[in-house]
């Protein structure tokens, strides 16, 4: 089985691409026809993983979109580090309609990641963090990451 | 605001006012900058802030009060910049306050004016708090003066990365080896290209460059893994198969080689990422499957040593070391005397370095002694730092006055034949993420405060006035503008050098050693030439004599230690390894060496020249002149060579 797994769907003029497994030298963009679709809506929510080799490739094939308008989702820790990072990976025709949060307790070290949705946690620039996030024992978690450079990405498409 | 003084702007249309102004400014310790028009002010602030203006009012094109509204509209303008009108004309009370009241301007001179009233406004500022951005690149470094990081730690602070130094790659693949992370590194140069190393449980597993020019078959001859012949008849095999699957099933070449081969072309690869400038860098941790070919731990280090040596260049190291050049080096837990470490060549070439520094001792001590070079110092300790064998301490040593003295002359030395950009330059790692605001405090808290020996004294005024005019220089002039004409004249340059070395290595095919030795010696920054090592090298061994041979071998040896492992897969480089092996008395290795370099290029006529000299060497019985007869002595230097 291939460690890339993908299905394209569509709705007239609407593809739903879901992605899952790993972006790497296999994975096969060519099947994912995007070209003449008005609306791309990408659902990231099984994607463990990228390298540079699946960089590359998403870049190539999310630019045969041409000007259509595209929608992430459901964006894993993988993805919104390579949109905050590569020019092409996040088109600026393109907006994140939600994306995973991770959060970790030094305690107990559990980790969990929360989804941050268009509107609700964040919004034209601005972040609202949920007032407190818990661990499946109760304890208050703290943001994993580093919040200047993990939201860059929603300042930038304010 | 420095220590030392303030950066004050000074819009006055009037040139000799505003001379005599910035002069007496200057006496007084300050960063004073004059500008005759308005514009000139409003270009200025694009590019830096300021502790205190001095504008005056009547100004052409605009006035002074027009010119602060238009200043404090600025994106880049301080708040906390003072702002004191000046004029000569418009004197009348109610104007001066109308004008402050206008502008929110902090004070209103009437001119002439006696220099101390400017004091008056000067006492007034205080030090502003310098806005500290996250600096994960800095963190990362922080470790090298912490005994114990948890694994959990570094990995966190690899992904907290982004911008980093090409040079920083070996210190993030040694991390991530020894955390035994799974995962992808991805990495970003300026230029859009992505590059990326791939980790299972610390392995290299991986290596994507864009320049993806194997040079498998130049790496095959050379391990002497495959004969020549039999890479030729497999190359004209036009199968799709790879050129390794090809070997591996018509049994000329085993896969356990191959795999060597394999990990050793991810070193040529790992060794193309480490560049020169910025690059962005991001950890993706997964799980990666690990391969036969992967380069352990073990491995690693022989390429750290590789890539220290010859990818690092020492101005960047010794910048780096800067702020810990005063520390004392305290070893870790891991530190062993027969650690692997202590096996690299760097080490080694230092006389008795482990005992030195569990005796205690600082970068600057290290420096002072005999024999301790800076290359072989830094990269030395580097190594060190890197497989976290040694850390620096907290706080600074106490020198005494011969050492500060001798420290204090070597800063000095260092200053003395560089531009002012090369000076900043020099001290880029100390000064990077800093307001240029600070950087003649940065300095002087890296040479010290000023000594009360007299004599000492002396020296570190010069050190100091020769950093704080490089500043000077670079904020009179636009620092954007000079970085730009440098990229242009580094890459000009790098044509010009490289047609020069092509010259250089012309004239060594044919044996003129000392011409090659005069041209290379009026190529700039020859080291940092592709091929600019190696040609050293070679005109070192042409022109050894046999009373100076120890010295020379030594300096061919670091010279030929620095040359990176992409550059080694070329018939030149066997060449030289060769003279330097029969150099060295080692006549098979040598033949192996030349067999090798023609093998790789069949006309390198130099080559096949050596391999018949050494034949014939090797054919002709030895004879012991000192017993021989004379006839037969002097018949022997004339005979003709047979064939």
């Amino acid at each position: 089985m291939s460690k890339f797994q993908s299905k394209l769907n569509r709705q007239g003029s609407k593809v739903v691409v879901q992605l899952g497994g790993v972006i790497d030298e296999d994975a096969d963009f060519t099947t994912l026809s995007i070209q003449d679709a008005q609306e791309v809506h990408i659902d990231m929510d099984e994607i463990k993983s990228i390298n540079s080799c699946g960089i590359r490739e998403w870049i190539k094939w999310i630019g045969t979109s041409g000007n259509s308008k595209i929608v992430y989702s459901k964006c894993p820790k993988v993805i919104v580090d390579q949109m905050n990072m590569v020019d092409g990976f996040l088109p600026s025709v393109a907006t994140v309609e939600s994306f995973y949060v991770p959060y970790y307790n030094e305690e107990s070290g559990s980790e969990k990641n929360v989804l941050f949705r268009y509107g609700v946690e964040y919004k034209d620039g601005q972040v609202q963090y949920p007032t407190a996030v818990k661990d499946e024992s109760g304890k208050p978690m703290e943001m994993d990451i580093i919040e200047n450079k993990y939201f860059k990405f929603i300042k930038s498409k304010a | 605001m420095t220590q030392y003084g303030f950066k004050i702007l000074i819009v006055e249309d009037d040139a000799t006012l505003g001379d005599v102004l910035k002069e007496a400014l200057t006496r007084k310790g300050h960063f004073p900058f004059h500008v005759l028009k308005p514009d000139e002010a409003l270009q200025l602030l694009m590019r830096q802030n300021f502790d205190l203006m001095l504008i005056d009012c009547l100004l052409p094109n605009m006035t002074g009060t027009e010119l602060v509204k238009k200043i404090k509209a600025e994106p880049n303008f301080s708040p906390s910049t003072k702002i004191v009108l000046m004029s000569g004309i418009y004197n009348d009370k109610s104007f001066q306050q109308e004008s402050m009241q206008e502008t929110g301007a902090s004070g209103f001179l009437k001119k002439p004016f006696k220099i101390e009233e400017v004091d008056l406004f000067l006492s007034s500022i205080k030090p502003k708090m310098v806005e500290t951005k996250e600096q994960p690149r800095k963190k990362l470094y922080e470790t090298f003066e912490k005994e114990k990081v948890s694994p959990r730690e570094k990995r966190k602070l690899i992904e907290s990365l982004e911008e980093v130094d090409g040079y920083d790659l070996p210190f993030i693949y040694s991390l991530l080896s020894e955390t035994k992370s799974s995962g992808h590194l991805n990495i970003f140069k300026s230029t859009g290209e992505v590059s990326g190393v791939s980790f299972s449980q610390g392995h290299i597993v991986g290596v994507d460059v864009d320049d993806q020019s194997t040079i498998l078959g130049h790496m095959l001859l050379q391990s002497g893994y495959v004969l020549p012949e039999d890479l030729q008849e497999i190359l004209q095999d036009k199968s799709p198969r790879k050129i390794g699957q090809k070997l591996i099933d018509s049994s000329k070449l085993s896969p356990h080689a191959f795999d060597l081969i394999l990990g050793e072309q991810m070193n040529v690869r790992l060794t193309r990422t480490i560049v020169e400038g910025q690059v962005k860098v991001n950890f993706v941790a997964t799980e990666v499957e690990n391969v036969p070919a992967a380069i352990d731990s073990e491995q690693l280090l022989i390429y750290l040593h590789d890539w220290v040596a010859s990818k690092l260049p020492i101005g960047w190291l010794e910048s780096l070391y800067l702020m810990w050049s005063g520390q004392k080096i305290l070893t870790t837990a891991a530190w062993k005397s027969d650690h692997p470490v202590m096996k690299t060549s760097f080490v080694k070439r230092l006389s008795q370095l482990p005992q030195k520094i569990e005796a205690g001792v600082s970068l600057t001590e290290l420096l002072n002694l005999d024999g301790y070079d800076s290359v072989s110092v830094h990269k030395a300790l580097h190594l060190m730092l890197l497989k976290g064998i040694i850390i620096f301490s907290a706080e600074k040593m106490a020198l005494d006055l011969v050492a500060q003295r001798k420290h204090l002359k070597k800063i000095q030395a260092q200053l003395q034949d560089k531009d002012s950009s090369e000076v900043l330059e020099l001290f880029q790692e100390l000064l990077k993420d800093k307001p240029d605001s600070t950087w003649l405090d940065e300095f002087i808290g890296f040479i010290g405060p000023a000594p009360e020996d007299p004599e000492v004294l002396k020296v570190w005024k010069n050190a100091k006035d020769r950093f704080e005019k490089a500043i000077r220089i670079h904020w009179d002039q636009s620092s954007l503008e000079i970085t730009e004409i440098r990229k242009n004249e580094k890459s000009q340059q790098k044509l010009v050098s490289l047609q020069k070395l092509d010259e250089v290595k012309a004239l060594l095919q044919l044996n003129q050693f000392s011409k090659a030795s005069d041209l290379i010696k009026v190529i700039k920054n020859i080291d940092d030439v592709p091929g600019g090592r190696l040609s050293k090298a070679w005109i070192q061994i042409g022109t050894m004599t046999a009373e100076k041979k120890a010295v020379a071998m030594k300096e061919v040896e670091l010279e030929l230690m620095q040359i990176p492992p992409d550059e080694r897969y070329d018939s030149i480089y066997l060449y030289v390894m060769g003279l330097y092996l029969k150099a060295k008395g080692d006549l098979s290795g040598a033949k192996k060496s030349f067999e090798k370099s023609l093998a790789i290029n069949p006309s390198f006529i130099v080559a096949k020249r050596e391999i018949t000299l050494l034949d014939s060497q090797v054919n002709q019985p030895k004879q012991d002149i000192f017993n021989m007869d004379l006839k037969d002595v002097v018949a022997g230097f004339f005979k003709k060579k047979a064939g």
